[in-house]
């Protein structure tokens, strides 16, 4: 048993810190008898728990106290540490992140005291080093490869006779490989010129792909489709016992064609796109922990080796300033935000990013409470009362959309407007505040005050 | 908000842990082993497959014995130097190459090793004292009901009450997989990450 008991007070405990802001609190020690500290520290910390092998890293360390404590006595000592920027908190299946600042109390002689507590990490920068990839699909000189593989070959044979049998055996794995995945799917496509971009992109931003081919032959395929995918890929153990533990986290396929006759010598052209999410995780690679977003292209050619291609791109934070010391308090004003487009963008996708974080919802709901914003939004028929949300003013609800942010809302129109004179009205202008956000129907709830002149 | 808060846990506590924590939430008894190894001729060999605790002796070894040298040799890579530091703890000793286990054993010990055959004749050839033991020995259903709670206590948030297995849990688990106690925390894990989202008791009634 610690000689000590320590206790960690945060300020303002579940309020979500950006990356980099610091966190104070106070360090509390009781003790029952006179213990000498050698040194009481508090350290601010990241870590990841979960299926993968552990990893952390210490932001700033501060010693409070060396000294004697004297039983019976509280002692306080107030601290403020710097936050982690990077990685954000994040709670998954096989990957969690969690900040904590932790308290050391080095005991000579005995057991050291210590705790920790939690505190929950919003990031607005990405680090530049998630390598962002290369997404074109380019013409691939297999000749070339296979002369390397083939000279490699000679040279490990000309140094190690076992090279001899090993060598061949690589050359004919990769040929065999080639032959799959490439050469025999060309057979039926032709040349597939296929590309992503960007290679990097943020959060609720548009990732676009263009794919285009000239069939050789006629022939059936079962379909053409474009996958997106953001998965946790966590590792443990090492050597022989390393293993692999993966999670979808996201997975959405867009299917490009219906199965059907692909006519020879007919160009083939598909557009496509997907808005990543802002509430999704963005890309993160934390030792043998990592969430991976892919793209999938595969056309599938049935009794034959499809044609496949997956490529990564990395996902940023969206940059936030909402829970930053300097934003939220110049943005605190019970007026109307003036011409502050961006501000109700960001506003709107911190309570979409919020839905699965109750405590997170309320904190950004009570940031926003007294700000009303003018809205441009179709609306669309009748809505139910939102089962979270309770406002005891004359009125009805509507459904509506506001087209250039793609955000779905509920409206609380005040009984003054006649709510059924506006519905199904395109470009209704308003101003309103956000009050909730309904989980059921994924939309946003916002009551209107008046129309904008 | 963590989702494992509602348990008062911060974390999952089947997850893996660093190797640190590793050895100091091992349950063995170490005392005799200890002793054996005041010994400067003494081999203790764990024996076993993956899975069965063999490293976690090991770790719990190395945290009582103050400047122990510990060597891991991997599956494919460069392989480690074996030094003359003594006591040594070497992790995967199959896997060091016939020359190497000449001069590891020629220099002494104490030697702690971890091993999926048995190395009692090279040992023996060597001169030197040596006990076997084998992790494949089921622990009892009270040894291993200590080895989950003792990790379900170093996840623990605060000093409310916490979940515990009970020895009906511990004697089903043996039941399903025997003594390979990875297999174990595996199934426990995604149970608990299971109840964790859902916002269900943990552990679940059988």
């Amino acid at each position: 048993m610690a000689a000590c008991n320590l206790t960690i007070e945060l300020d303002e405990p579940s309020r979500a810190r950006t990356g980099g802001e610091p966190i104070s609190g106070v360090v509390l020690v009781a003790t029952e008898k006179e213990v000498q500290c050698k040194a009481l520290t508090v350290t601010s910390r990241w870590a990841t728990h979960g299926s993968g092998n552990i990893a952390q890293g210490e932001v700033e360390t501060k010693t409070l106290f060396l000294g004697s404590w004297q039983p019976g006595q509280p002692y306080r000592y107030p601290f403020a540490l710097s936050t982690a920027i990077w990685p954000p908190t994040y709670y998954g299946q096989h990957l969690n992140v969690s900040h904590s600042v932790k308290a050391n109390a080095d005991i000579p002689w005995a057991i050291d005291a210590s705790t920790m507590q939690e505190f929950p990490v919003i990031a607005t920068e990405t680090p530049e080093n998630l390598a962002p990839t290369d997404n074109a699909v380019k013409a691939k000189n297999w000749v070339g490869w296979l002369i390397g593989i083939l000279l490699l070959g000679g040279l490990f044979a000309s140094i190690i006779p076992l090279a001899l049998i090993v060598a061949p055996l690589v050359a004919i794995g990769y040929v065999v490989y080639w032959l799959f995945s490439t050469f025999l799917p060309r057979q039926v496509t032709g040349e597939v010129i296929y590309q992503v971009e960007p290679a990097t992109l943020t959060q609720g931003e548009m990732i676009r792909g263009t794919c285009e081919f000239t069939p050789k032959r006629s022939s059936t395929i079962n379909g053409i489709t474009w996958m997106i995918q953001c998965a946790e890929v966590c590792t443990s153990g090492s050597g022989s016992n390393r293993k692999t533990h993966t999670h979808e986290v996201l997975k959405k396929t867009q299917q490009l064609r219906e199965p059907g006759l692909l006519q020879a010598g007919q160009v083939h052209k598909y557009d496509f796109s997907f808005e990543v999410p802002t509430s999704v995780p963005p890309t993160m690679t934390l030792s043998d922990n990592k969430i991976i977003w892919t793209s999938e292209l595969r056309i599938d050619i049935p009794k034959w080796p499809d044609w496949a291609r997956t490529t990564p791109f990395v996902v940023k934070v969206l940059p936030s300033q909402l829970t930053g010391p300097t934003s939220s308090s110049n943005r605190l004003v019970a007026t109307v935000v003036e011409d502050d487009e961006p501000w109700l963008t960001e506003v709107l996708q911190q309570v979409v990013q919020s839905q699965e974080d109750p405590e997170r919802l309320v904190m950004v709901l009570e940031a926003v409470k007294d700000q009303a914003f003018p809205l441009t939004v179709d609306i669309q028929g009748e809505a139910e009362e939102p089962f979270e949300v309770d406002i005891d003013d004359e009125g009805s609800w509507v459904s509506a959309i506001d087209t250039r942010r793609k955000t779905r809302l509920t409206l609380f129109v005040p009984a003054s407007i006649d709510a059924t004179q506006i519905q199904w009205t395109t470009d209704w202008q308003c101003v309103g505040s956000i009050v909730g956000f309904e989980s059921e129907t994924d939309r946003v709830v916002m009551k209107v005050f008046i129309p904008k002149k | 908000m963590s989702p494992y808060h509602f348990l008062n846990l911060w974390r999952n506590p089947f997850g893996e842990l660093t190797r640190e924590e590793r050895g100091e939430l091992a349950v063995v008894e170490l005392g005799d082993w200890i002793e054996f190894l005041a010994d400067k001729r003494s081999v203790l060999q764990f024996i076993g497959p993956c899975g069965h605790g063999k490293t976690t002796h090991l770790l719990a070894i190395e945290g009582v014995l103050p400047g122990a040298d510990y060597v891991y040799f991997p599956e494919d890579g460069p392989m480690p130097s074996v030094g003359d530091g003594r006591p040594m703890i070497i992790d995967e000793a199959q896997r060091m190459s016939r020359r190497q286990t000449r001069l590891v054993f020629k220099r002494g010990g104490p030697l702690v090793l971890s091993t999926h055959v048995d190395l009692s004749k090279k040992i023996i050839r060597a001169g030197l004292d040596f006990q076997t033991v084998d992790v494949t020995v089921q622990a009892s259903a009270c040894q291993l009901g200590r080895i989950l709670n003792r990790r379900i206590h170093a996840s623990r948030l605060s000093d409310n009450a916490i979940p515990c297995i009970t020895e009906a849990d511990v004697i089903r688990l043996q039941h399903q997989f025997g003594g390979n106690i990875r297999a174990i925390e595996q199934c426990l894990y995604d149970q608990f990450q299971r109840c964790t989202w859902e916002q269900t008791v943990w552990p679940p009634a059988t």
